[in-house]
């Protein structure tokens, strides 16, 4: 069994609600995953107009397909994420395009943050509608992360994120690295195996 | 414990790394065993977290992108979408960039639409021609001066069904002819792989009212894949207005409620 964080709790009581045609419900959602899903569509796109254009399909997305959401499978926030995935391949595909990274996974401070001279819109607190309290705990959850990936050691890292924020294969990937396709995949699987462990300790 | 080559599907599984093929199969396996379930989305979990450590942009979405959602999603006649239940998803499968894709995989797809168009074909030629029979039989019992008797296929709805994970290099097609007066349908399938030994097809209805897809009875393969059925859903209170049909694999014998992934799906 899993335990559910106090936020997957409300995330999944917002979408249960969503599913019933509450707009409310789906407003509050929105304004907790839309920073995230957001900044995830422009790494993948490198273009803000079309990481909106796409966030907002991905938006129409989780309203008409709620009901259809099993929590026994994923997280809400998991299941966002796929979805926005497969919107911002199947986009990009249709034009033709490669996936593309715009910036790798940002070092760590000391506390865990990324180090971007100027605030993101997580830091920042000022998406609206969200709450201080929601914007605390994206903040904290997005230092966790950061913090756990950068204790990854490096290849591991490069291997996760090639094969999360790009569209490549993993024998594509093993051709752009230079390293044998067992090599990729054991580094992908430690990588991940990693992250996981690591986030499970830190809830 | 999970084998290590397990673990490696689950992750790369995770990632959307495994080829059509490759995940259907795990799929299968996911669906026999709790254990590697817990551990799967785990995986997904984690690799959902990545979104997480992206790097911090400049600016968030612009500040009327929610006002433009929200009105298009008021705009959206009624609640969302009836509940269709969905398998653990795929990401799409990979372009392959320099991987060669076999001949079978890039031809089959267009084969089995050219022979789903056929099947529609007869489909619409059986349609037009039991319309036309119908039409005289009408006007033989207006010259018997007996009243005329109701439409019957006019009362019909034709619903095909697609199969939930896509890309698949040989993909099942179906249809289903719905009469909702007697709520019982014709399910006709082909390209349907038989089930493993211990997995049974399971179809359910989507119905107004429930909550839980309705089971509408287990579904026989014969050995050339192909499938034609009548099937009545399993309903106490005469069933409400059916919204969607899906085809799962179940536990063979079948299940109370669906729990197996959906392999085809469709919305009437």
């Amino acid at each position: 069994m899993h335990d559910l964080s106090l936020q997957q709790a409300a995330d999944r009581r917002l979408l249960e609600n969503v599913a019933l045609g509450d707009t409310a419900a789906f407003s509050a959602l929105y304004d907790r995953l839309s920073g995230p899903l957001y900044t995830l569509c422009l790494r993948m796109t490198g273009e803000a107009p079309e990481a909106e254009d796409i966030l907002q399909e991905v938006c129409l997305l989780i309203w008409r397909r709620a009901p259809s959401y099993d929590p026994a499978k994923s997280s809400v926030f998991g299941w966002a994420v796929h979805l926005t995935r497969c919107k911002v391949i199947d986009h990009l595909r249709s034009r033709g395009r490669r996936l593309r990274i715009v910036a790798p996974t940002q070092p760590m401070d000391g506390e865990g943050n990324g180090s971007s001279n100027g605030e993101s819109f997580l830091e920042r607190g000022a998406v609206d509608g969200t709450s201080v309290t929601d914007q605390a705990e994206m903040n904290e959850q997005a230092g966790r992360v950061r913090r756990v990936l950068g204790e990854l050691p490096a290849e591991q890292l490069q291997a996760i994120e090639l094969a999360f924020f790009s569209d490549l294969s993993h024998h594509e990937i093993s051709a752009r690295l230079g390293q044998p396709l067992g090599t990729i995949k054991a580094r992908i699987r430690r990588g991940l195996l990693k992250l996981r462990d690591a986030l499970k300790k830190e809830q | 414990m999970i084998p290590e080559p397990q673990q490696e599907q689950a992750v790369l599984y995770a990632l959307g790394l495994l080829d059509a093929d490759d995940a259907v199969s795990f799929e299968r396996l996911l669906a026999a065993d709790p254990e590697l379930q817990d551990f799967s989305r785990d995986c997904q979990e984690a690799s959902a977290a990545l979104a997480w450590g992206s790097a911090p942009m400049p600016d968030g979405p612009s500040s009327d992108l929610k006002g433009r959602v929200m009105a298009q999603v008021s705009s959206v006649a009624g609640p969302p979408d009836a509940p269709v239940p969905m398998p653990v998803p795929v990401v799409p499968p990979r372009s392959g960039g320099s991987k060669v894709v076999p001949f079978t995989t890039r031809v089959l797809p267009w084969a089995l639409a050219a022979c789903l168009l056929a099947f529609c074909g007869v489909l619409g030629t059986n349609h037009a021609r039991l319309r036309e029979e119908n039409h005289a039989l009408r006007g033989s019992l207006a010259a018997l001066d007996h009243p005329p008797a109701p439409d019957l296929l006019a009362e019909v709805a034709f619903c095909q069904l697609e199969p939930a994970a896509a890309g698949l290099p040989a993909q099942p097609r179906a249809v289903v002819a719905w009469d909702p007066a007697r709520h019982e349908g014709v399910l006709q399938i082909i390209q349907l792989t038989p089930p493993a030994r211990d997995k049974d097809y399971q179809l359910w209805t989507v119905e107004e009212g429930h909550r839980e897809a309705v089971n509408a009875g287990l579904i026989h393969v014969d050995a050339a894949g192909r499938v034609q059925t009548v099937f009545k859903p399993e309903v106490a209170d005469g069933g409400g207005r059916v919204l969607a049909f899906a085809l799962s694999l179940e536990q063979a014998g079948g299940s109370s409620k669906n729990a197996g992934p959906i392999v085809l799906q469709g919305k009437l």
